[in-house]
């Protein structure tokens, strides 16, 4: 992670530079944009029971404090599961662990959280045990999940990518989505 | 001509003709009540002015030479070169009908406007220079009486002044473009925008309430401060500073206290003043009127003396804009059917001039809107009579009908009374438009009437649409809302007073039974445990004509709610109605008790409940084809299904195009017979939607309707109905020889 080294700026502002530093120099500036830093992506990462995933920062509008939820009657989808406010606006409240088919749902706790996914207005709720953090990872460190994990049954995980000690199953927002939207109607 | 500073100018030419053109009509009418009282006159120029400006920026001649006669034939009554003769306010109550007229058309229709109207404009022109006595006069209609007949503005004391234009005279100013006689003055708010204020109004008012526990946090904290002090016992010296801090902290505390208190009471205002900014007054919705009743009375050549109360009752302004069209048809229908004619008011010993009243007041939390006349009244056994003729019932049936049971009938599409149909009513369209009017904006009309003393028709209808007062119940573990306007009451009833039969729930109510379904099982929801009692709560849905129990977990209160729409994600949920915000910031759904009832009386009616025994619709037909009649109007219903079940069919029913939609996808019917004007989803709309679907692409559908033009026809077998027939086929065999036709025999 540490940015390809560069010959320090400081020596052509303080003397005339010799013709093979002049050289280097002009090499360093014009390589090519790929060997600048690597790509970065942020990430929200939440734990629900024992796993661990990841969305882009990005996609998540907001995060909350467990709130009351309401049921919509004549809505049995196991992953819609009704209607939470938060700041007096109305939002549609989905389960993760249903979509995903986890093996456990997230247990109320002092660490329990509402993450919302955007766009506001828009938004989904889902119950998550904790939140970890946004953290930064480089792109090209993610693998592809192995194909049981990304042809499951309604797995929105596309990709893996190592976190602080363990791997996270990072999720796709748009996948989320189509899911929760064609549970709730 | 648009694009004036993101102002469309014609769209600003349109609001100029519209509140100049009711200035002009109230200024008019109160000229030709008392034409020796000038004082309307400057007002009336003063509108006719503004209508000439405004007619030259956008370049509307026409107008410009209109407004311009008018004004000129006015300076010369108010100078008193010439009298104000019933002949000349005619010709100003035509120019300003022309005027009126430009309201509703559009900018890239102005030259075919301009086209049709030249001539008259001209005519009226020309008559409006020319002196009274020699101008030819325009009748309205070819039966234009001898007598004028009288429309007064109101006399009576208790009315408030329809005219308040006219009634204070106002200071000649003839350059101002303001309407004559705006009390307030007004600004044009964005819809959208009010809406958002008013959510965070409500927000805001919701986090006042948060303040108790704030309050409730510190007191404990000053508690536990002192009893540590009085553990800890601090050394000399020490004590001091602990008093200090105590009564910083006691200072501070006493400060948010106020900040708090003085919040919460100006977001409460503030939450009023924007519901209020949602207010407007009656006298808006009813500035045609008194010229529509004069108009119609005279073509008539009836005398009508219309007075309107309760001008500035606030109505909330989605409700006021859908009340013009069923005051309109009602009013219409009064001078027509109503109100006598002068001889023979004479001879039923009353005075020739009809009164009619049109009065606007809040009651019991309802707005409630009475049209009142005089007139001749309803008589019930003509109804009775109409009612048979037309076999809507079976004279038994009809015999045992009381007579607000029979003034229901009036209310049913096509059901008319008037002998003969004329240009003003009578072609038994409108009163159901009224009727399901007030269905939608969740009001209920009724009907008054003595036989030769007058009718009375009563609207009742919620204050607003956007905040309700609702009643909070808990069904199995949920908080659900009901608004309060559509549950007539709430009953805590003994176990052993809900009677079982054949598996359904009822209990007694002043005499009459009323069916109960289980809250949980109809809608749907499991969990949820009601506390082991010898008593139930029951929710009484509905009004006087239709009533359903639902039994529900407990009665938690009352409350203003701030209604917003249903996420549209969730596409329409059966049963719901709006979602809200409690006073505790969780989310409440709001019910849609109509639509309850409708799914309650389907399931009451095929003796089972929705979720109790969902099977039996489809086992035990025996084989035979199952037909599903979808239709709003009960007698019309009736009578289909008992044909086709008398013809053998196995057959369900449907109170409207969701209804039968619903219906069709969960169950299994081989054919459709359908109306076409239904509530929430017409006919031609469910064939369209049907032939859309595979399921139902190959299913025989008939078109049953009261409409026998050419054009319903083809409107319905376009949408894809195989047959299109009219009421009329029930009298002969066309009904049932179609449906074997399309189906085939009743067992294959």
């Amino acid at each position: 992670m540490t940015p390809p080294a560069r010959p320090t700026t400081e020596p052509m502002i303080a003397r005339p530079l010799a013709d093979a530093a002049l050289d280097e120099q002009t090499a360093a500036l014009a390589a090519p944009i790929s060997e600048a830093p690597r790509a970065q992506a942020s990430l929200l990462v939440f734990r629900v029971a024992v796993e661990r995933f990841g969305l882009p920062a990005t996609a998540v509008e907001r995060i909350f404090l467990p709130t009351p939820l309401r049921r919509v009657p004549h809505r049995h989808q196991p992953a819609f599961r009704g209607l939470v406010a938060h700041e007096g606006e109305i939002v549609l409240a989905a389960s993760i662990e249903r979509l995903l088919d986890l093996p456990a749902a997230p247990t109320p706790a002092a660490t329990s959280r509402f993450v919302m996914l955007g766009p506001a207005g828009r938004g989904w709720a889902f119950e998550v045990d904790e939140v970890e953090g946004v953290f930064s990872v480089p792109t090209g460190d993610m693998r592809p999940a192995p194909m049981t994990v990304a042809r499951g049954k309604g797995t929105a995980s596309r990709m893996l990518v190592h976190v602080e000690g363990s791997d996270v199953a990072v999720l796709d927002p748009e996948a989320l989505r189509a899911g929760w939207e064609a549970a709730a109607t | 001509m648009s694009g004036f500073g993101g102002l469309d100018l014609f769209e600003l030419f349109r609001a100029e003709v519209e509140s100049h053109g009711q200035a002009l009509n109230t200024g008019l009418l109160a000229l030709e009540a008392d034409p020796a009282d000038l004082s309307p006159v400057t007002a009336i120029m003063r509108a006719a002015h503004s209508i000439k400006g405004a007619g030259r920026v956008v370049g509307m001649e026409p107008v410009v030479a209109l407004a311009h006669a008018m004004e000129d034939a006015l300076v010369r009554v108010q100078k008193g070169a010439e009298p104000c003769t019933p002949v000349r306010v005619q010709q100003l109550l035509q120019g300003t009908d022309l005027l009126t007229s430009l309201q509703t058309i559009r900018e890239p229709d102005v030259p075919v406007w301009n086209a049709e109207h030249a001539a008259a404009i001209n005519e009226l022109v020309t008559a409006l220079s020319a002196p009274t006595d020699t101008a030819p006069a325009f009748p309205p209609t070819s039966r234009q009486p001898q007598a004028l007949p009288v429309v007064h503005v109101p006399t009576s004391p208790g009315a408030e002044a329809i005219v308040p234009a006219a009634s204070e005279p106002q200071p000649a100013r003839p350059k101002t473009a303001e309407p004559a006689g705006t009390e307030a003055r007004t600004v044009r708010v964005n819809a959208d925008n009010l809406d958002r204020m008013m959510q965070l109004a409500g927000e805001s008012m919701v986090e006042g309430r948060r303040f108790p526990q704030v309050q409730k946090g510190l007191r404990e904290l000053r508690a536990r401060l002192r009893s540590l002090r009085a553990s800890v016992d601090p050394g000399a010296g020490q004590a001091e500073r602990w008093t200090d801090l105590e009564r910083s902290l006691a200072r501070l505390t006493g400060l948010l206290e106020g900040t708090f208190r003085r919040t919460e009471e100006v977001s409460e205002r503030l939450y009023h003043e924007v519901v209020g900014s949602r207010m407007r007054p009656f006298g808006d919705a009813t500035a045609g009127f008194p010229r529509m009743v004069r108009d119609i009375a005279r073509m008539l050549g009836k005398q009508v003396r219309f007075e309107i109360e309760g001008l500035q009752t606030p109505v909330d302004r989605d409700i006021l804009a859908r009340l013009d069209a069923p005051l309109n048809h009602i009013l219409r229908n009064a001078v027509d059917h109503g109100v006598e004619s002068p001889a023979d008011r004479r001879a039923a010993g009353k005075g020739e001039s009809a009164t009619m009243r049109l009065e606007a007041r809040h009651h019991a939390g309802m707005l409630e809107i009475r049209v009142r006349d005089d007139g001749r009244g309803i008589d019930p056994e003509r109804i009775r009579s109409k009612v048979i003729d037309r076999r809507l019932q079976s004279a038994e049936v009809a015999a045992g009908l009381g007579k607000a049971e029979l003034l229901e009938f009036l209310f049913l599409p096509g059901f008319s009374t008037a002998g003969a149909v004329t240009e003003v009513s009578g072609r038994g369209v409108g009163l159901d438009v009224v009727h399901q009017t007030m269905r939608e904006l969740g009001g209920r009309v009724r009907v008054e009437s003595e036989p030769g003393r007058g009718t009375t028709f009563v609207l009742s209808l919620p204050i607003t649409l956007s905040v309700i007062r609702a009643a909070l119940v808990k069904v199995s573990g949920e908080t659900l809302a009901f608004p309060l306007a559509r549950i007539e009451r709430i009953e805590r009833i003994p176990v052993a007073d809900l009677l079982r039969t054949e598996g359904r729930l009822a209990f007694d109510m002043d005499g009459v039974s009323v069916g109960v379904v289980q809250g949980a099982e109809f809608l749907e929801w499991t969990g949820g445990v009601s506390p082991a009692s010898d008593h139930v709560s029951v929710l009484v849905l509905g009004g006087e004509s239709e009533r359903s129990g639902l039994l529900v977990d407990g009665f938690l209160g009352e409350r203003d709610l701030v209604v917003r729409p249903l996420d549209g994600r969730l596409g329409r949920v059966p049963h719901v109605a709006a979602a809200a915000v409690d006073d505790d910031g969780a989310p409440l759904l709001v019910m849609d008790v109509e639509d309850m009832l409708v799914s309650i009386r389907r399931g009451l009616g095929d003796g089972r409940l929705r979720g109790m025994a969902a099977d039996a619709a489809t086992s035990g037909t025996g084989g035979r084809r199952r037909i599903l009649v979808a239709e709003d109007s009960i007698t019309v219903r009736e009578v289909e299904r008992q044909m086709l079940q008398r013809a053998g069919y196995q057959v369900a029913v449907a109170v409207d195009g969701v209804d039968a939609w619903n219906q069709l996808c969960a169950g299994r019917f081989d054919m459709l017979v359908t109306d076409v004007d239904m509530p929430r989803m017409n006919g031609i709309e469910l064939v369209r939607a049907m032939r859309r679907d595979p399921r139902f692409v190959r299913m025989p559908v008939a078109i049953v309707s009261y409409k026998d033009r050419e054009e319903d026809r083809e409107a319905g077998l376009q949408a894809g109905a195989n047959a299109y027939l009219t009421k009329g086929s029930f009298h002969d065999r066309t009904f049932l020889n179609t449906v074997a036709d399309l189906v085939g025999e009743a067992v294959p």
